[in-house]
């Protein structure tokens, strides 16, 4: 049976064969894939983000920073930020904490921060310790337990996050967790923020 | 109205006067309705939003003279919301309630009702859905007067957000006769909600261990000795660590039954950290309520863990067994077996290299189950929700395993020049070995594969009790089930006279490959059919039309003129109409999912279990899967069959199914709170048994009728505390 389809086919049928092989697997394979249950992850930036259309002005509102200095977000003009609200108490916001670190150490070099502003009461040392405990490296302790950006933001709870362009613009909005380090995530945060002048 | 006759300006007057009526009460009504709400004895109002709020509740419309009120604190939640228990895990603000302002208040109690765990990507926390009420003891400085109280409390709610809430509650009891109010009811259940004492639940705490585990964490075991009835659906809630929000427990009953050991996994704490620090344990059984105790836990090694216990000699020899009728499972039977015959051609001339092809592929055999093992075990230190048969709810697997029998189907057939694994090349009827070693492993490998994407009987009884026990066990069972599909190459390794017996390859050959590679299709076609009800009908569809596709492709090479020119066009019809089909076929696996089972059988419902058994009814609960052959042969023996079926179908008995084709943690964890990992599951539920009867794996009608009988019986009274 072989030879005779080694006299019959052409070594071009011979690969055609072996392909089709590899495209029924390939098929079978994304065919399964194509309709997939979402597991145990948290959403997507894509699905999560309300976009600002036309964009907003970014709050004003002044926070501190772990050593006691006063900031609000003026200072970052030129870079992309988020800003992202929220404390230790909130389990979404714990969730999340390990991806918005990663996700600092993954647009670093693109010239976006990543500003996570707790409203802790409890201040300082309890942004510390959390972020001992969970490991987090990469990301600054910035304080605001008065709630002042909660007011200015109109945020309706925590963890509420906001997106802000090169220009100093508010481009999108986000309430409840997201995975901030998965790819196509990070693809639209550059998308948003917009390209290194 | 100047025409109006003398009678009509009469009627008119009266008119007024109505008029007049109804204007005064719209005014009472609207200036009732702008008052602010005044704390009614018995209920302040809600303060809060659409999500959260909460108001203070008295079981009494006044103080009567008493020096104690019953009060409580109801938080209503909208759905999807939660609040916090006293002890939140990994964040959450419990609800906390300062009295400054109050008068004639001596203290206030709060009681905190059994928590339900609400996990979020792994992490845990601990608290209520839907709403709850926090029994409040209050006691009077002075029972003559009038109770003021002024609460402040300070609470979180969490969704997909948390929002912080503060409520400021004013409510005054005045003295007077001690009426229950409409609250009453609502304070009382709640009463009844809160955790009791392990003897109320018929358990004594036997023995409470601490013992090291990876990464620096540590695992609590606790052992209880059940009295009366067995614990069904329990969970453990653990207070007093220092950082540590430990997930569910694992639960193992003794081989009598009698006793049965917890074990929270992973907890965040060392064992030296933990080992002699008291401990608060709460327990909780669905709706066969809850206990908290107390234990200090003790330092123990890593050894006493429960999981190294001996393996009881029967379950080896079942996973044996269960090995050795994988051989003949029609996706494993054809790929291995045509090994054996190829060196049946070899045996005399070359017996040394027959000996080691053999090892190597037992070798692959034993590998591949080892390696089935440490995925498994691993997937279970993590917390993942296990058992077997979680290949088949994954529609990629169904399909991909779909793609590889459609192929080696194809190839034995000779419509495709894949080498066979192994090296087993066919020409013209014979069979030749072009291998050495490494692809004789390789072909032990890809049988385990194939063996995974069948089912088989004891496979599953011997896998579900693995799992239910910890990482040696569970190595063990698969190496003894690798042991079993290895054998026939073992024992040709041993005596390879044996295989010289075996017929030589000859042109009966193509017929057996014609066979098989029909029966390679038919295990194509079920794997389909599992898809449909695991991944959806759209899902089966683009699957079977590539599949369908590939074949006519195939075929297309394989013969010549109009045949070919028929297969092609048949294969581009094929997947196109597929792949239309399924784009316009509604996406509702949901939908599926939501069919009524047919026949007496209701959608499983855990919830109603104890209602239903309130009323006197019997529940019978059945776990399948559509992969699951055990659970077919139950159903075409005894399910489906007098006396079973006519007593499923009585009046005052409900059966209920529970389908875990698609993965569904619901299921899983009621699976997981019988100890079981697998699937099929009986229990029967009645006033005589209302923690259920469980049901042996294979069913006989003599032992449902009983089953039957024991729930329908009159309840059991607890034994008293006897000893293991």
């Amino acid at each position: 049976m072989v030879s005779s389809i080694q006299s019959i086919g052409s070594p071009l049928l011979r690969r055609i064969g072996r392909r089709a092989a590899l495209a029924g697997l390939g098929g079978g394979l994304l065919s399964g894939l194509a309709l997939p249950a979402r597991a145990g992850t948290l959403p997507l930036l894509p699905a999560a983000l309300r976009r600002l259309v036309p964009p907003e002005p970014a709050p004003k509102a002044p926070f501190t920073t772990g050593a006691g200095q006063t900031r609000n977000l003026a200072a970052w003009r030129g870079d992309g930020v988020v800003l992202n609200l929220w404390a230790t108490w909130c389990l979404p916001c714990k969730a999340e904490m390990p991806a918005l670190d990663r996700l600092a150490r993954i647009v670093a070099a693109a010239g976006i921060v990543v500003l996570p502003v707790s409203i802790d009461t409890g201040g300082r040392k309890a942004v510390v310790t959390f972020y001992r405990e969970n490991r987090i490296a990469h990301l600054p302790v910035l304080l605001d337990p008065e709630g002042r950006m909660v007011t200015a933001l109109k945020a309706p709870g925590v963890p509420t996050t906001v997106i802000i362009d090169r220009q100093g613009r508010m481009v999108g909005r986000v309430e409840g967790p997201v995975q901030w380090d998965a790819s196509s995530s990070v693809a639209l945060l550059r998308k948003l923020v917009g390209a290194a002048s | 109205m100047t025409n109006v006759p003398i009678s009509g300006r009469r009627l008119v007057f009266s008119m007024d006067l109505r008029r007049a009526r109804i204007a005064a009460a719209l005014v009472a009504i609207i200036v009732m309705a702008l008052l602010p709400p005044a704390g009614r004895a018995a209920a302040t109002g809600w303060v809060g939003d659409r999500h959260a709020a909460v108001r203070l509740i008295t079981a009494e419309q006044a103080t009567g003279a008493m020096s104690t009120v019953d009060a409580g604190l109801q938080i209503r939640l909208a759905p999807g919301w939660h609040a916090y228990w006293r002890t939140p895990g990994a964040a959450g603000i419990p609800a906390s309630i300062t009295w400054a302002g109050s008068r004639n208040l001596r203290s206030a109690a709060l009681s905190w009702p059994a928590p339900r765990r609400l996990p979020l990507d792994g992490l845990q926390t601990y608290g209520y859905e839907t709403g709850v009420v926090l029994p409040i003891a209050l006691r009077l400085a002075d029972p003559s007067a009038p109770l003021i109280l002024h609460a402040d409390v300070n609470y979180s709610a969490c969704k997909t957000i948390c929002v912080p809430y503060h409520a400021a509650l004013d409510l005054t009891l005045p003295t007077g006769l001690a009426l229950p109010g409409p609250e009453a009811v609502l304070i009382t259940a709640a009463r009844a909600r809160i955790p009791g004492s392990l003897a109320q639940l018929g358990l004594t705490l036997r023995e409470a261990d601490v013992a090291p585990a990876a990464d620096g964490r540590s695992a609590l075991i606790l052992r209880l000795a059940m009295h009366g009835r067995p614990l069904v659906h329990p969970d453990l809630f653990v207070e007093g660590l220092p950082q540590g929000a430990p997930g569910r427990p694992s639960l193992s009953p003794s081989a009598t039954g009698r006793t049965v050991t917890l074990v929270v996994p992973r907890v965040h704490d060392g064992a030296g950290v933990l080992a002699g620090r008291r401990l608060a344990f709460t327990l909780t059984d669905g709706t066969g309520g809850a206990a908290t105790f107390h234990a200090a836990p003790r330092l123990v090694s890593a050894a006493a863990r429960p999981g190294r216990t001996i393996l009881p000699l029967a379950i080896l020899a079942v996973a044996l067994l269960g090995g050795l009728i994988l051989n003949v499972m029609p996706c494993v039977l054809p790929v291995l077996s045509l090994k054996l015959f190829a060196l049946a051609g070899l045996a005399g001339a070359e017996r040394r290299r027959v000996r080691i092809d053999l090892l190597a592929t037992a070798a692959g055999v034993l590998v591949g189950f080892a390696a089935l093992a440490g995925g498994l075990i691993a997937l279970k230190q993590a917390g993942a929700a296990i058992g077997w048969g979680i290949q088949f709810q994954q529609p990629w697997f169904l399909a991909t395993m779909t793609m590889v029998t459609v192929l080696f189907a194809a190839s034995l057939w000779g419509w495709i020049e894949i080498d066979l694994p192994g090296g087993v090349a066919t020409r013209l009827g014979t069979v030749q070995l072009r291998s050495h070693s490494g692809t004789a492993f390789l072909t032990g490998l890809f049988a385990t594969l194939l063996a995974a994407s069948c089912s088989a009987p004891f496979v599953g009884t011997a896998v579900g009790f693995a799992l239910a026990r910890g990482p040696i066990a569970i190595m063990g069972i698969f190496l003894a089930m690798g042991l079993g599909l290895a054998a026939p190459y073992l024992l040709g390794a041993a005596v390879p006279r044996l295989v010289s017996l075996l017929p030589r390859p000859g042109r009966w050959m193509l017929g057996l490959r014609f066979a098989f590679g029909l029966l390679l299709l038919g295990t194509a076609l079920w794997l389909l059919s599992v898809l449909v009800r695991a991944g959806g009908g759209a899902q089966a569809l683009l699957t079977g039309g590539f599949a369908a596709g590939l074949l006519a492709v195939l075929a297309a090479r394989r013969y010549a003129g109009l045949a070919r020119a028929l297969a092609g066009g048949l294969a581009g019809a094929l997947v196109v109409a597929a792949v239309a089909v399924a784009a316009v076929l509604p996406r509702a696996p949901e939908a599926a999912a939501r069919q009524l089972p047919a026949g007496p059988w209701r959608r499983f419902d855990q919830a109603s279990i104890s209602a239903e058994v309130a009323r006197g009814r019997i529940v019978f609960v059945d776990v399948t899967a559509a992969w699951c052959l055990v659970c077919k042969v139950n159903e075409l023996t005894v399910l489906d069959r007098d006396p079973v079926a006519t007593r499923l179908r009585a009046s005052g008995v409900v059966a209920m199914r529970a389908d875990w084709t698609r993965p569904s943690p619901v299921i899983t964890a009621y699976l997981q709170s019988f100890g079981r990992y697998g699937v099929p599951l009986d229990v029967v539920y009645g006033p005589g048994a209302p923690q259920g009867v469980k049901l042996p794996d294979l069913l006989t009608a003599d032992a449902v009728m009983r089953a039957f009988a024991e729930a329908a019986g009159p309840p059991r009274v607890a034994a008293g505390g006897t000893s293991e």
